[in-house]
Order: structure tokens, then sequence, then C-alpha cells
């Protein structure tokens, strides 16, 4: 049986809106360990997530549901298996204005690979108010060519309804039949 | 519509133990689809009663230790266990039944049980072996519920643990349908030549046919499989079921989603008034009049909607712009009105290519629900109601909707469909046709939480999420 952790894990690349997207759902204020940016970081936004975001869902008071956002930048991947460990499924998020989004999913992938041979995958896909290209029947296209038809949408991070349609979509891809 | 008065079911409780959720899920599929005097429910679906049997699976990271906490615990509940490993004849403590669970095995299996209310003979398959109580070697390695294909080894979906998981008999209902379409299909092909489409094959549907009543059977199964499983089949008055149907490619809706397929810029007129213009090249359309104008047009009929050559003429009436999908989507629902669209039959397997972008479009009750079904594996409307229990209304507008958007797989050539009647779908009138379950209030805040008590299971914790996050 995969143990299941209780835990949700956010990816994407930097920028790509995870620590806004666990703050808009969790009960409790995020816990981020942001820091100043002083790399190529520093292109996109003033600071960036270092280790990682914590949000949570309380079910009741014994019972929680972690909120992980992995950080974006490839130097810290090693924290990527460490938080995908028994994850109840992943949520990446991709910036739509990066320079090659596509690039980013096949990248994102591939590093998650070992989590989604097991767990469900759910892609937000941001920013699409200031790049509407590629399109989201552009990523769908692309994935239903390897037989992959996870759920796409475009989302706002800042939108508690958005994100909501993430987690929904990603427990409806485990169990379409379950009910609440 | 009246109701027989056959006798209710006997309702079984079944206790999962070692299950993760999507086993879990493979096993409430199958007791959604099994119908008989016997319904099955899981546990963690009826808390508080009591169990009549139980189902252990030893394949987990606990092995083996999950049979022995489950009898230290329930010394005398029959069970029954499942592994892709089962031991040597006389070595396990209860019935086996070998991975990949069959559900023309799991059922008897389960029946047996419950007539001799003790741990009965081991089920290899078919091979009856002795029971010894000496405990088995333990399973170490996980495994899935069933003995997966190797491609599903490297498959990222979560679609592959289930689509392994319950492949071996929805192959076998979506084979049978498959091949009761191409003897149909064949049939027609002798009686008749298909009529020219413009519609890509994919997207091909049958030629209209005149109201037939043939299909009835197959309605009437669709129909029983939407009732409340303590609800009786209906029959109507003179023994027919009814869906009303609609042509999806009549009418405005259906030259709007006949351009988008063919990405072809348009102006579309109704009654000779502009009313949008179609770029799907820009991924866009400009409406000249308030979207919510469109909706009365959907029911004009083909003869007075026709379509102009967009020349790039400046447009001055141009009252909002949207993206196409979003129109078609919208057009789909308001035409459709909750019923089945022609091209459909209640065998016919049917898939989605991909998921639509559920949160720019507009809202479908259950369309996350519906959407997740059919992007894993082809199925029929028969299995769909049955395991989703969904409102046909909400179906049916969704299927609609998916073909305007053009992601709804059909099979190339559809046998020719059975009209039953033109009894509506539709609220206040759906009675009559089909005794739908009720809608999920699933956009309104969820209900105050059952009393806290440690989770049952991950099956629980998905469930208890899936209200939290309803309820944000």
């Amino acid at each position: 049986m995969r143990a299941y952790d209780n835990k949700i894990i956010f990816a994407g690349p930097v920028g790509a809106g995870k620590t806004t997207a666990i703050g808009a759902i969790s009960d409790i204020a995020p816990v981020t360990t942001d820091a100043r940016a002083s790399d190529m970081t520093l292109n996109r936004k003033d600071t960036t997530t270092v280790a990682l975001d914590y949000g949570v869902l309380m079910l009741d008071e014994n019972t929680k549901v972690h909120l992980y956002g992995t950080p974006g930048q490839e130097r810290f991947d090693f924290m990527w298996d460490i938080l995908s460990q028994g994850g109840i499924g992943l949520i990446l998020l991709l910036d739509n204005t990066r320079n090659n989004p596509v690039k980013d999913l096949q990248f994102f992938l591939n590093a998650f690979r070992d989590m989604l041979k097991a767990a469900p995958l759910v892609i937000g896909v941001t920013k699409t108010d200031l790049r509407a290209s590629p399109s989201i029947e552009t990523y769908a296209a692309l994935l239903e060519k390897f037989d992959m038809r996870p759920p796409i949408f475009e989302i706002d991070a800042r939108s508690r309804e958005d994100v909501k349609k993430l987690v929904l979509a990603l427990l409806f891809s485990i169990d379409p039949g379950l009910e609440s | 519509m009246m109701l027989s008065n056959a006798p209710q079911p006997q309702l079984i409780t079944v206790m999962p133990v070692g299950m993760d959720p999507r086993k879990l899920s493979v096993f409430r599929m199958a007791f959604r689809m099994h119908h008989s005097h016997q319904l099955y429910q899981l546990l963690d679906e009826a808390p508080g009663h009591v169990p009549d049997l139980a189902i252990v699976d030893v394949d987990s990271v606990d092995g083996w230790n999950a049979w022995h906490d489950f009898r230290a615990s329930h010394p005398h509940l029959p069970a029954l266990i499942v592994t892709t490993t089962p031991p040597r004849a006389g070595e396990a403590p209860a019935a086996v039944l070998r991975k990949p669970v069959r559900i023309e095995t799991l059922f008897p299996q389960m029946r047996e049980l419950l007539a001799n209310g003790r741990t009965p003979a081991i089920r290899l398959s078919a091979t009856v072996l002795p029971a010894a109580p000496a405990a088995p070697p333990v399973a170490t390695a996980p495994a899935a519920m069933v003995a997966a294909p190797a491609s599903a080894a490297s498959d990222h979906s979560a679609a592959a643990a289930y689509v392994a998981s319950v492949a071996p008999t929805l192959d076998e209902v979506i084979s049978q349908s498959q091949q009761a379409h191409r003897a149909a299909a064949a049939a027609q092909q002798q009686q008749q030549s298909p009529a020219p489409s413009d519609l890509p094959q994919l997207m091909d549907l049958p030629d209209p046919v005149p109201e037939a009543e043939h299909d009835t059977a197959a309605a009437a199964s669709v129909v029983r499989s939407m009732l409340p499983e303590n609800q009786s089949t209906p029959a109507s008055a003179g023994g027919k079921i009814s869906f009303e149907r609609f042509d999806p490619s009549a009418g405005l809706f259906g030259l709007v989603a006949r351009l988008l397929r063919q990405r072809t810029a348009a102006v579309i007129r109704v009654r000779e008034v502009p009313v949008l213009i179609l770029l799907p090249a820009q991924d866009k359309a400009l409406l000249l009049q308030p979207l919510e104008t469109l909706q009365p047009l959907c029911s004009a009929p083909s003869h007075e909607v026709d379509q102009q050559p967009y020349a790039n003429s400046p447009v001055n009436a141009a009252q909002q712009e949207i993206r196409p999908q979003t129109l078609a989507w919208q057009l789909a629902i308001w035409t459709c009105r909750g019923r089945l669209m022609r091209g459909i039959a209640t065998d016919t397997p049917i898939r989605l290519r991909y998921w639509p972008n559920l949160t720019r479009l507009p809202p479908i009750p259950e369309a996350m629900r519906i959407t997740a079904f059919l992007t894993r594996t082809p199925v029929n409307l028969k299995l769909i109601t049955r395991l989703l229990k969904v409102p046909p209304e909400d179906l049916f507008n969704y299927l609609a909707a998916a073909y305007g958007i053009g992601i709804l797989d059909l099979p190339s050539r559809s046998p020719q469909l059975s009209v039953i009647s033109t009894e509506p779908v539709r609220p206040g009138s759906k009675v009559e046709t089909v005794a739908a379950p009720s809608r999920p209030q699933n956009t309104s805040p969820a209900p105050a939480p059952s009393p806290a008590k440690p989770a049952q299971g991950s099956g629980r914790l998905l469930s208890r999420l899936l209200k939290k996050v309803i309820g944000l």
C-alpha cells in the first residue's frame, strides 16, 4: 500500500505562484522561507523561496493536510524528492510568461517522475492574461501524445476558487466516485 | 412513471483492510456496478454499520501484518484475502482471491462467504484450495491492486492504477459494446449509405434517423443505473423509457461547433442579423450582441442560421470579445438543455481527449467528476451513470459541451440511434422520464462535519478533504 502522508505538493518554476496558491487555500498564514533573490531569480521577483512554503488544511483538530511548496530553483532540487515522498498528489504550476513554459513542463515531469508513478498530477497555468500562448489546448495536446491526460487549468494563483479547483481535480483524479 | 414492487435488496457492508484510496476506489466502483439482490457498500461509506465481511489486501507495506491485526480485532468476521502472490495450498488462513480481482469471481466469493458465515476454502482465481491457519510468508513489496501491465508502471497518471485495476472488467464491457456497434453498423451499411458530413471523422455522427423505439431496453438500463440504490426500477405506463435528443449539428450551436473544427473565420447571422464573428485562428469570437441574447437564438432552426465570409472589415458593433471555446461551451449548454445529443447511444464508448479548462468555462454541475472518469478510459452511458450517479441532465449537458469544444472522442461511425420519445429531461419534468439522483450541492458550503473521530483510513481522509475544499 502506498503510504499517504497527508500532504499535497506544489511545484513549478520560480515565480509561477506556488507561495501565493498555498496562501489562497491554507487555513493558516503560510509559512514561507523567502529570501532576497540574488541570482537570475532577481529578474523575475525580489524575493524567492529558498527552502519551502508550508500551509495546512485543517480537517479537524487532529487531522491536517499539509501543503508544501517546493523551491523553484533547480539548485534546491534535492528538496523535491524529500518533500514529494508519500504525497497525495502533485500540483504543478507553470508561468506562461517564462521563455519556454513547455520546456518547464517537461523538466518538472521528469524531476517528479518517481512521485508521478503513484500519484496524480494536476497542472495550473498562471499569468495567461499576460501571455495567452501556449494555450491550455496546446499543453493538453502535447501531453496527449504521451497518453497523459492530467487536468490542466488556467488559474490565477491569487484566486481561492481557482486553487480549489486544482485540489478538487486532484482528488477526483484519484477517485471520480469520491464523495464528501 | 410507475415504480415496480421489487423486493428491497439486501445491503452488505464490507470492511476494507490494507487498502489505499485507489484500491478502495476500485472496490467502490465495482460495488456500484454490481446490481443483484445484494447491494454492497464499503464500511467507510456507512460509518456505524456493522461489517458483514472483510476484504484484506496483504500486498501493502504492512504485508500479512494487516491480516494478523485484522483477525486479532475481528476474530469471527468472514474475510477474503486478495493478493498477487497467494500462499501455497493449505497455508492461507482464509479464502484467497488472486489479483487481478475480477467481478465475476469477486461477488460469487463474497456470496459464498456470507452464505457459509465462516472462512471458506481458498480460491485462487477459479481454483479451490484448502485453508490452514498457518501464516504465509510476509509480502514485502508494495503491489498494485492488480497485476498491472508493464506499461502501467511508467504511466505518470493516476489513471494508470485505476485502469489497470479495472481493465479486465471495463474492457470486456467496452469490447462487447464495440462488437455490438460493429454489428449494428454493418447491418446499417447494408441498408443505407452514410450521408455526407462535413465533420471530421473523429466527431462524425450517425445520420439523422426517424424516431424509433427499439432501444427501450438499453435506455431502461441507463435509467435503472441512475436510480438511487434503494429505489426500484421504473417503468413508464407504456413500458417506454425516454430521453429527449437533440441534433448537435443543427442551429447556431451546430454551426459554431463546425466552424471551430474547420478553423474557419465567419460572420454568423440569425434571421439575417449578424450576431457574432468567429475568428478561430485568433482564438477569439466577437459578440455583436450581449452574450445573454444568444440564449434564445439557440432554439432557432437551422434554416434561420447562416454564415458569411469574414472580410476583415472593421467591427463597430462588437459588444464583447470571448474565447471561442467558452462560446461553444455556453452555446452547448443553452442548446442541449438536459437532452442527449444524437450520436451517443447508451452503449457508445465515450472518452475525453483531455480535460477542458474548467476554471474558465461556464460551470456544469459534476463536470469535475465526469471529466475525471471520462479521461481515464472509454466508458458508455450505462457505466457512467451507474458509477457516478450524476443527474442525467448534467451529464448530457456536459457531453454536449465537450462535443462543442472538440474533446469528445466517439466512434467514427456509431450505430443508428433509437429515439424513444421526446419526453424532455429538464428540472420539473425529469421525474416522468428518469428518476435522477439528487444533485450534490458541491458549490455550497459543506454541511456540518460529523463528530470528530480519528480518520478510518486514507479513503476517509480524501472524502473529508473533499468536503473541506468544497467548503472553502
